[in-house]
């Protein structure tokens, strides 16, 4: 598979039309969830190579970058730089065989995003992943919250597959693109 | 000439530090200079005066561009959304003081909306647990005085509480821990190999999402039993020196974060750790403290609390009753299933910190904004109303993550003409009431009863 085509799993995710009310939607992910453990089994069968890609169990948490920037605004530079990255271990960039500082494909259950992959800023094992707390981060965290309200930010099957061509956009025309509205540029940030 | 305001209390993670010097120019309008404080409280403190502050309400426009309003529209628009919405959500209030929590609390009563904290995606679920379970817990200051065994679990100061093991865990010396970090013993339970990883004496690298088994091996370790050779990634004999290492202290205090309560397990998770404290206080004196993370999630919930009986996910759309059904009744979980037609965001930015699928449903229907700066919330809503910053603005209760409630300062004058959260709120409730009285109505279900009439 070429940089740019479309994960194998995408459709596998194909949600209800979000806008249908006649619908039932009852617990919000159910959908998700239910590929989540499809991921899972494959996981558990011992290969983490899909594709050209891997699976690797994600979490997201906050980082001193991440509060730093959130304080010096959502839409700057620093912002972006400290959040539009996914820190995987030595062993899977070897794995993918991708260099660090490439770009990469994200998919979970939930969506698809692109990122950049780093080497890891804190020690993480082969298998798993850290994407900082944001917006980039949400759009593959799965919204199923086991009743308590909480959703999946730790733990979560990804699909890691390079894209070294993919551009990687900014939060505010992410988040627009992705919910549908239109898009009429970020003064802030352009 | 600057003068130096002492002791100026940091309003941005739950540590809330209140040894800060700020140097504020004469004229009391700009910060110069910020002592003590880590590097993001500087940057709360230092990027105030940046240029490109929002200081007038902005209505999104059907193009997608945003206009300036007056606060008089604001307010009505906001007044008028909420009394429209059969379950409007009002989420947020952990980035603003309790007094505004409560005159926000106010409007929702009245409203009928649902009032959900930034907890419902941190900590609510050791809030659950601590409902089923209890919570022997200390304050921070017993901690620094008495402590001589911590343990971080599922959690990173270093990152996200930067000054909490210089003035609480780890460094100070105290008054029973007069050899600061020499007497102390620092265990750091984790799936990753953080920063405060580095710092531990111990640390204990397990898979991750198995923090429920390993404490419940720790505990059964604990009782005399035997477990398997390894649990969770673990060793038996790592376990077993963890036991030891706590049974020879004399005060242990456990610092649990989001590792516990973002994987799988949940609530489960702090029970099990609840529980594991509980059982150590056989042997010695043992507590535990949620890290906490924006600077008045914890009040928040207190407000909530004594108000309504619940620390969050408080539905008060039946007008009479308020209802706590986490899973049901909180945020994610409203959004995603679509229940609420309207939202307000106060102090808080749902867009950047929501799964997306609730952060979607959220840009889709009528939202207002309550935030001293742009964010991804801003961005996505019809709304944007700029109010004053707690703890640079404006002063205000605010409580720290031990719930110790501490008042917060004011160190430089808001912009001409910004409102507080607090201004805000009484505005849109006195506008609210403007509106009942006008079309003769009692309360929002007869409002909701007389626009259908209108309509036909
Ligand atoms: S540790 Fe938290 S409260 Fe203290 S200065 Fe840093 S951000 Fe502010």
């Amino acid at each position: 598979m070429t940089a740019g085509t479309p994960s194998p799993l995408v459709n596998l995710f194909e949600k209800e039309d979000f806008e249908d009310w006649s619908k039932p939607h009852l617990v919000g992910a159910t959908t998700e969830y239910s590929s989540l453990l499809a991921l899972q089994a494959k996981k558990e069968g011992g290969e983490r190579k899909y594709g050209n890609g891997i699976i690797v169990s994600v979490v997201t948490c906050t980082e001193i970058k991440q509060g730093v920037a959130i304080e010096t605004g959502k839409t700057s530079q620093a912002y972006f730089d400290a959040c539009s990255v996914i820190e995987l271990d030595d062993e899977d960039f070897k794995t993918l065989g991708i260099n660090k500082n490439t770009n990469v494909r994200v998919t979970s259950a939930a969506g698809t995003v692109v990122l950049k992959a780093i080497g890891a800023r804190q020690g993480l094992y082969p298998g798993l992943a850290h994407i900082p707390m944001g917006p980039w981060a949400n759009i593959v965290v799965p919204s199923y919250t086991y009743s308590t309200g909480e959703p999946c930010f730790c733990g979560f099957d990804c699909l890691i597959e390079p894209a070294p061509e993919a551009k990687i956009e900014s939060a505010v025309k992410l988040m627009h693109e992705k919910c549908g509205l239109e898009y009429v540029g970020d003064p802030h940030y352009d | 000439m600057t003068k130096c305001i002492k002791n100026v209390i940091c309003t941005f993670c739950g540590t809330l530090c209140d040894d800060l010097e700020v140097d504020v120019s004469d004229d009391g309008k700009r910060i110069e200079q910020v002592r003590n404080a880590c590097a993001i409280g500087a940057e709360k403190y230092l990027h105030v005066g940046n240029p490109g502050r929002v200081v007038v309400p902005r209505m999104r426009q059907a193009d997608g561009t945003y206009k300036d309003v007056s606060y008089d529209e604001a307010i009505d628009f906001t007044a008028k959304t909420l009394l429209k919405a059969k379950k409007p959500l009002m989420y947020g209030w952990s980035s603003t003081n309790c007094e505004a929590i409560a005159e926000g609390n106010v409007l929702a009563e009245k409203i009928g909306g649902v009032v959900d904290n930034c907890a419902t995606v941190c900590h609510g679920s050791s809030l659950l647990a601590i409902q089923d379970t209890g919570v022997p817990s200390c304050t921070l200051g017993e901690v620094k005085n008495r402590a001589d065994r911590i343990i971080f679990w599922g959690c990173n100061p270093a990152h996200a509480h930067p000054r909490h093991m210089s003035r609480y865990s780890i460094f100070p010396r105290g008054f029973f821990s007069a050899k600061g970090q020499k007497g102390r013993k620092i265990i750091c339970v984790d799936c990753r190999e953080t920063d405060t990883a580095k710092v531990a004496d111990h640390f204990v690298r397990i898979k991750q999402s198995y923090d429920y088994e390993v404490f419940d091996a720790l505990r059964t370790l604990l009782r005399g039993e035997e477990i398997p050779d390894e649990v969770g990634g673990v060793p038996r004999e790592k376990l077993q020196e963890l036991i030891d290492i706590c049974k020879g202290g004399r005060f242990v205090t456990l610092f649990f974060g989001m590792g516990l309560t973002h994987t799988l397990g949940r609530n489960h998770n702090i029970d099990a750790g609840i529980n594991f404290i509980r059982d150590l206080n056989d042997y010695t004196k043992a507590t535990l403290i949620a890290m906490r993370g924006h600077y008045n999630v914890t009040g928040a919930g207190q407000v909530l609390g004594w108000q309504y009986g619940y620390p969050f996910a408080c539905d008060l759309s039946r007008l009479t009753t308020a209802r706590h059904n986490p899973g049901e009744t909180t945020s994610v979980d409203l959004l995603v299933r679509h229940e609420v037609d309207a939202c307000m965001v106060i102090a808080s930015d749902l867009a950047a910190h929501f799964p997306f699928e609730a952060t979607r449903r959220m840009a889709h229907i009528p939202t207002i904004t309550l935030d001293p700066h742009i964010c991804m919330s801003t961005e996505l809503s019809d709304l944007h109303i700029p109010v004053a910053i707690v703890g640079v603005e404006v002063g205000g209760c605010c409580y720290r993550m031990d719930n110790v409630p501490i008042d917060t300062r004011k160190v430089i004058d808001a912009p001409e003409g910004v409102l507080t959260d607090e201004e805000v709120f009484q505005r849109i409730n006195k506008r609210v009431d403007e509106l009942l009285a006008e079309a003769g109505c009692k309360d929002a279900a007869e409002y909701l009863e007389y626009l259908e009439k209108q309509e036909a």
